[in-house]
């Protein structure tokens, strides 16, 4: 394996609520190689999109605290940057898309300049050789019409042209990381795929690494190579997509694709349930955060806080009681 | 023989739009519609965004005003009730809503909203509405005592919960479900649709249920109808339609639906471009321009919906294939 484009180690990102420092994000590690996709998932308030956000330090400072951890980019600790090195560096070697490409897209603003834009801010060229790149990266998204399109405002635009537009911007300076935030939660399933299969073909043409955050389990599936599962902040299970979707060791993985309607349960029959509901993060209990809801808790979970430590087939996975091979499905 | 409980027949309905400047057109949202619901059976409309199939499901209600064809409820045609006569009707068919934060008034509390269809037909007050509201409540898997709360305390699959209470209250026949778990997370999502599951064989509804995720609708329904640009373009039992789709537009989005099944070999059809503007369908059959199939005729052609194989219905010309 190549090494690692971008590292987290340890990340910590707390909030300062009324009721107390909520942390969202505790104490992850996460590696990115170039040409992979790492899917991260997890359900709502998992903290999967504060970690995205701590990396490229876009949360406001405060109410957000990176507590501690490092994140290393190309040698260097983006903790420890200052805020025009960041700048520099976000929407330059490190992109991000979001969910909802209409917020992310000026209104008043046509599309083709503001992809021109993300080109004037971080590259030196001249106004005809800006607006060649434009073009040129419409049509690797796949806009038709390109010429015309460029001059459209967002709203003259459907959500999966939008987010074509919002990967053109994306790609612009040729990123070593793209960070994708739910990018076809929005869309529909056509249009999803198609964005899919795009997000695909660019990143093996220019050897991306990919941070692809989710909370479709399918998706995952199809997209990445490796995945991190994440609950309550912290990353319960990580390894390789195929090991952990055929066997997953931790009960919450588990949990998660027994709860989809899948062609292994008979359509009318009743679905798997994970009972009870998520932490309070700003009081977290003693123990493994997810034994109060998990039907495999021992004494041991509620006194000590499972660490990532090695499974099988190269599983990370933090639990004192992993579910067995061909374990937990009745 | 199940009984018909919902009839719906040519259905029509159109919208007028602003283009601004002063220009309008005007937007067909529902377009020549046919679709039955038995008793105690569950439909499932699938389709993706502004397909219509929002608009046909408040048209079955008549809570939108059609404007052509046909809605008959218990063999009685809705269009023709008076005002009184489909108030009455109301109360066997009910409603659930997509998002469990807008549907429910915040000023209400949890007792109000679910006792106010009780109060307004009459059919209970004082402490029996009260027991009743209680009761609903533990149907639905709530506390009693959550009666006197409001619904920012909720979570969002309780919130669902609420609203399924509410539509039971007046123990309708017939609940129309508006992608009742889409907001929701999976494990939470399980929990609703088992919920939806038991309360049907408990209470022998009949369930027309709306929904873009195929999954979700394969797991609840017996029969299955897919829209695209406000047509049914095929309608079928569902482990037919599951297993042999006969609409090019069903079988695109059959495969495109992403299984947690890694590596798994799958045969995905892309389709070009986005769904057309629904105020300048094109001519022909409204999918062609996207069709993988599509050969000349189409262009110019409507295709009907017609049985290509047994109690399996296509809008396509080249169906059975």
């Amino acid at each position: 394996m190549s090494s690692p484009v971008l590292e987290v180690r340890d990340l910590c990102t707390s909030f300062a609520t009324k009721r107390g420092k909520l942390t969202a994000v505790d104490g992850v590690d996460l590696e990115l190689v170039a040409g992979e996709t790492l899917g991260v998932v997890g359900e709502s308030g998992c903290g999967k999109s504060v970690m995205a956000l701590s990396i490229l330090r876009l949360l406001p400072e405060p109410p957000a605290r990176i507590e501690r951890g490092e994140i290393l980019f190309e040698g260097r600790d983006l903790r420890r940057s200052s805020p025009e090195e960041l700048r520099a560096l976000r929407g330059n070697r490190i992109a991000m898309i979001f969910q909802e490409p209409m917020t992310s897209l000026n209104p008043v603003f046509r599309v083709g300049d503001q992809i021109e834009e993300a080109l004037r801010v971080h590259r030196d060229l001249g106004r005809v050789e800006r607006a060649a790149r434009v073009l040129e990266l419409l049509e690797l998204v796949g806009i038709p019409e390109p010429r015309t399109r460029m001059r459209d405002y967002p709203h003259q635009l459907s959500g999966g042209m939008r987010q074509r537009v919002m990967i053109a911007m994306a790609l612009a300076n040729d990123p070593a990381v793209l960070i994708a935030d739910e990018p076809t939660t929005a869309l529909d399933v056509t249009i999803q795929a198609q964005i899919l299969e795009l997000l695909e073909t660019l990143k093996r043409r220019f050897r991306m690494a990919v941070l692809f955050i989710t909370h479709d389990l399918g998706v995952v599936a199809e997209t990445a190579q490796r995945v991190a599962v994440l609950y309550a902040g912290r990353v319960v299970e990580s390894g390789g997509v195929l090991e952990i979707f055929s066997s997953p060791q931790h009960p919450y993985t588990r949990g998660l694709l027994d709860a989809l309607p899948s062609a292994r349960v008979r359509p009318g029959e009743s679905l798997h349930v994970i009972a009870g509901r998520v932490p309070d993060l700003v009081a977290r209990p003693a123990g493994c955060s997810f034994r109060e809801r998990c039907t495999r808790a021992l004494a041991v979970c509620a006194e000590r806080d499972p660490r990532l430590a090695p499974g099988r087939g190269g599983v990370q996975v933090a639990c004192h009681n992993p579910v067995p091979p061909e374990g937990g499905r009745a | 023989m199940t009984a018909q409980l919902l009839t719906l027949r040519g259905l029509r309905k159109s919208f007028a739009v602003s283009r601004g400047f002063g220009r309008r057109a005007r937007l067909v949202a529902v377009d020549d519609v046919d679709l039955d619901v038995d008793a105690g059976e569950t439909v499932g409309l699938v389709g993706e965004s502004g397909c219509g199939k929002s608009t046909l499901a408040r048209l079955a209600l008549r809570l939108v005003e059609p404007d052509d064809g046909k809605i008959a409820f218990e063999g009685r045609d809705l269009r023709a009730l008076g005002r009184a006569d489909l108030r009455a009707m109301r109360r066997r068919m009910q409603i659930v809503f997509q998002d469990p934060f807008a549907s429910l008034n915040p000023r209400m509390t949890v007792g109000e909203t679910i006792g106010e269809g009780l109060r307004v037909h009459r059919m209970a007050r004082g402490a029996q509405l009260a027991r009743r509201v209680a009761e609903l409540l533990e149907i639905v898997g709530l506390a009693p005592d959550h009666a006197a709360r409001y619904p920012h305390e909720f979570s969002g699959g309780q919130r669902q919960r609420i609203g399924i209470a509410r539509a039971l209250a007046l123990e309708p026949r017939l609940v129309v479900a508006d992608e009742p778990v889409s907001s929701l997370d999976v494990s939470i999502q399980a929990q609703i649709l088992n919920l939806l599951l038991e309360l049907q064989k408990r209470f022998g509804l009949a369930y027309l249920f709306i929904s873009h995720d195929l999954r979700v609708v394969r797991h609840l329904s017996r029969r299955v109808a897919v829209m695209y640009l406000g047509r049914i373009v095929e309608r079928a039992p569902a482990d037919r339609l599951y297993a042999r789709p006969q609409h090019p537009y069903s079988e695109a989005l059959l495969s495109a639906v992403p299984v947690p099944e890694p590596g798994a070999a799958r045969h995905r059809i892309l389709l070009k471009g986005d769904v057309p503007s629904p105020i300048a369908p094109p001519a022909g059959c409204p999918f062609h321009p996207r069709c993988p199939k599509a050969v000349e005729r189409c262009s110019t052609e409507r295709p009907a919906l017609r049985e290509v194989a047994p109690s399996h219905f296509s809008a396509c010309h080249l169906a059975p294939f």
